[in-house]
């Protein structure tokens, strides 16, 4: 057996055969997807209860009857989405001190003036999250918008209605006129999503592959390995096997995401009318004009609009562009972390190298943003080509389908051209720094390093 | 001379900020113990680890059984380095085997053979622990195992004796001494002069980069032999010093009662033992004589010291 296979297949098992590797391979997708429904539950919901008193000393969204203020759209004020807010009218205003007294938790006050100056005074004992703020808001500005329509416009609430139009715009590219795309930005979403799965795992695949090469060092069993092997040997065994490890997880958790994700659809169909969704995608038919999907999708909101723009997308392009850029991305970034575990004693030491080989990777997280806003920008072309970005940047653009196939392919080329020139200066640094101990290890020793 | 199993012409190895060996050739005949000695940082394991492949010389050659050196002969070398360890978290069976796989080894082979090893050292029953359960010494016992098990031609043993007990140091030394009997050719590096006059056959020794002298261990105390003699006696320590004369001189005296013990030497080249003994034999009566041969510690010691007054 070639010394380089037998050396992948012990990174490779001692990896996959520990409790470790079975437990965050069956942990990491329940607890991504309970984490991520925590953080909207979290979000949506303001877990305070909000008793808001809106005094309408104008008169002018409420009326007194027998006795009772009552707003004029009940509908609106009632709140059935979220009871944890109780809306109070009444046309006396009260003092301050009277409302800090009170059960009331907020006061807004709107006067004959409101009209003219636009702005609505809202008292509050603690601050309410911008969720309810909003809410409030928007009520206020629907209720006065009808006001005037009517008042100075002698148009009705239900005319206005009628009038009233909201235009999308729906961008198109000219040399591919066929495809109707108003989920391009999402769709920047849903790669960023994919994007940030490749940085947590270059970070977690890479740090993998400095332990082992510190392991080595610290254990001191590197010496008698590299009498039998050559350094470059030994340290593409261990890059390539972590890498395998690296994909076997990757595996699994599409697997796993892929169960979760069907038993999570079986809940949400049956308990909303989306099941025609499920029998839809069954069907191979995932663009729908059917009305009544469409329909069930704007019921969902935002998680309908994703579900439309994941649909939209190039799913084999994507998939094989993640694997290509998760390989390429964790070669280059993990042979540099070997080559800095290899040039300290301790793990505690490799900080000092690690941070600048992490900050490429990081701005690149924060680029993607920008070029979800501006996919064909300079900015966007220069980073999805430059190596240590492309594998975030390209993969947000490859997923929004907004980028020319040559770009696709610089972007890969100079991606393998600069692992390979990596992995090479790796292995210079890494064939000197194995051997090397108790020296506290600069820059420019690195350097000399690199010419021996 | 007998056949060379190793040979290494004129090495010169730099790093950028020094050079490490200069001009060092060295030959190590076959079936024999070759002491590499030489104080910490004469360039002793650089010269290893080139031996070992790990690194290049900047010029210069080496031979391995007549062949120049290869990629090939990594099979040949079992080396055992200063700085040794194992994989901590690793079963002591199941590393030993990859090990062995690394060396070329096919794991059926390595398995029989390394059964039989344990059973020797009476250590089977660690076959399925991990490293970090054991202790150091028991761990140093793996090392050398995985090191002889795939019957190289050339073992080069980095300082063995460090971290052993004085048991497992005499087991580990009749290993070395049983593989010799084999026909295994044996490089050892160390400073423990001890162990190089018990088991090696002939040495060289490296200080600053540069080989001092070398040769076989007899040849060289012949070389470094003074002329000096202990002499045992019993009579007057007065007249044996009158007796001495201007071609002697008495190093050392210890006195018991009428018997002395004296260290003498020849300072006259033209004159020998019996000299010594005709012109002080009517003083007194001889119980013993003996030469003084100068052990490999203050051979070290004064080559270097020589040397470093040199420059």
């Amino acid at each position: 057996m070639n010394k380089t296979s037998l050396i992948i297949k012990r990174e490779y098992l001692t990896r996959v055969t520990k409790k470790s590797f079975l437990i965050v391979t069956f942990l990491v997708p329940f607890l991504f997807v309970a984490v991520f429904a925590g953080v909207i539950a979290l979000g949506v919901s303001d877990s305070t209860n909000h008793n808001v008193l809106v005094v309408d000393s104008s008169g002018i969204l409420s009326n007194n009857i027998n006795g009772k203020i009552i707003p004029i759209n009940t509908e609106r004020w009632k709140n059935a989405k979220d009871s944890s807010i109780v809306y109070n009218f009444t046309h006396e205003e009260i003092e301050v001190q009277a409302f800090l007294d009170s059960d009331y938790t907020l006061k807004i006050s709107i006067d004959d003036q409101t009209v003219n100056d636009e702005n609505v005074p809202m008292l509050y004992k603690d601050l309410p999250s911008s969720i309810i703020s909003t809410q409030i808001e928007n009520n206020l500005q629907d209720d006065f918008q009808e006001y005037t329509w009517e008042t100075f416009l002698n148009v009705k609430p239900e005319d206005y209605k009628k009038a009233e139009v909201n235009i999308d715009l729906v961008e198109q590219d000219a040399e591919n006129l066929d495809v109707e795309d108003p989920h391009l930005r999402t769709r920047g979403w849903i790669g960023y999503a994919l994007s940030l799965i490749i940085y947590m795992t270059i970070f977690l695949f890479g740090s993998l592959v400095m332990r082992g090469v510190l392991e080595e060092k610290m254990s001191r069993i590197v010496e008698v390995l590299i009498s039998s092997v050559k350094p470059f040997q030994l340290l593409m065994g261990k890059i390539i096997g972590v890498g395998l490890v690296g994909l076997t997880q990757f595996i699994l958790w599409i697997g796993l995401f892929a169960v979760i994700s069907a038993v999570g659809i079986g809940i949400i169909s049956s308990q909303t009318d989306v099941s025609e969704l499920a029998a839809q995608v069954e069907n191979g038919n995932v663009i729908s004009q059917d009305a009544s999907m469409e329909q069930a999708l704007a019921s969902m909101g935002q998680a309908g609009d994703y579900i439309e723009a994941a649909f939209s997308m190039n799913w084999t392009l994507v998939a094989l562009c993640f694997i290509f850029y998760f390989l390429g991305g964790y070669l280059l970034y993990g042979s540099l972390m070997a080559a800095a575990g290899s040039a300290v004693d301790a793990e505690a030491d490799s900080q000092q190298f690690l941070v600048p080989i992490t900050i490429p990777l990081i701005a690149a997280i924060m680029l993607s943003r920008l070029v979800i806003v501006n996919p064909e920008s300079t900015i966007a072309t220069v980073f999805s080509i430059f190596p240590l970005t492309s594998p975030i940047i390209m993969l947000v653009r490859v997923s929004m389908g907004s980028f020319e196939w040559w770009e696709l392919a610089l972007s890969m080329i100079v991606l393998i051209a600069t692992f390979i020139g990596t992995v090479a200066l790796a292995g210079k640094i890494y064939r000197t720094g194995i051997l090397m101990y108790g020296k506290k290890v600069s820059y420019r020793e690195l350097w000399k390093w690199l010419k021996y | 001379m007998s056949k060379l199993i190793l040979e290494a012409k004129h090495i010169v190895k730099n790093y950028a900020s020094h050079r490490a060996l200069n001009d060092v050739s060295i030959a190590v005949p076959e079936k024999t113990i070759f002491g590499l000695l030489g104080p910490n940082g004469a360039g002793k394991t650089s010269l290893i680890r080139i031996i070992n492949q790990i690194t290049g010389p900047d010029s210069g050659e080496i031979f391995l059984d007549g062949e120049l050196l290869n990629r090939s002969h990594i099979k040949d070398i079992g080396y055992l380095p200063e700085e040794r360890g194992l994989y901590k978290k690793m079963k002591v069976g199941e590393q030993s085997l990859y090990l062995a796989q690394l060396k070329g080894m096919d794991k059926s082979v390595a398995k029989v053979k390394l059964m039989e090893w344990f059973e020797r050292f009476e250590i089977s029953e660690w076959w399925n622990k991990k490293v970090d359960e054991l202790s150091k010494g028991m761990a140093q016992k793996i090392q050398f195992i995985t090191t002889v098990l795939h019957e190289p031609k050339l073992l080069i043993l980095d300082e063995p004796f460090s971290g052993f007990d004085p048991i497992n140091t005499n087991l580990v030394k009749s290993e070395i001494l049983r593989l010799k009997e084999k026909g295994t050719s044996i490089i050892l590096s160390t400073h423990n002069m001890g162990s190089v006059e018990e088991i090696c056959d002939s040495i060289a020794l490296i200080n600053k980069s540069e080989k001092l002298l070398d040769g076989t261990v007899k040849d060289i105390k012949d070389q470094f032999k003074t002329q000096t003699y202990e002499l045992d006696f019993t009579g007057s320590i007065i007249g044996f010093t009158n007796a001495l004369w201007t071609n002697f001189e008495l190093l050392e005296k210890e006195t018991d009662g009428d018997n002395h013990k004296c260290r003498v030497k020849i300072l006259n080249d033209k004159m020998e033992l019996n000299d010594l003994l005709s012109s002080t034999l009517p003083e007194v009566k001889f119980n013993s004589i003996s030469e003084v041969i100068p052990s490999m510690n203050d051979i070290f010691i004064q080559a270097i010291e020589t040397k470093n007054a040199q420059s």
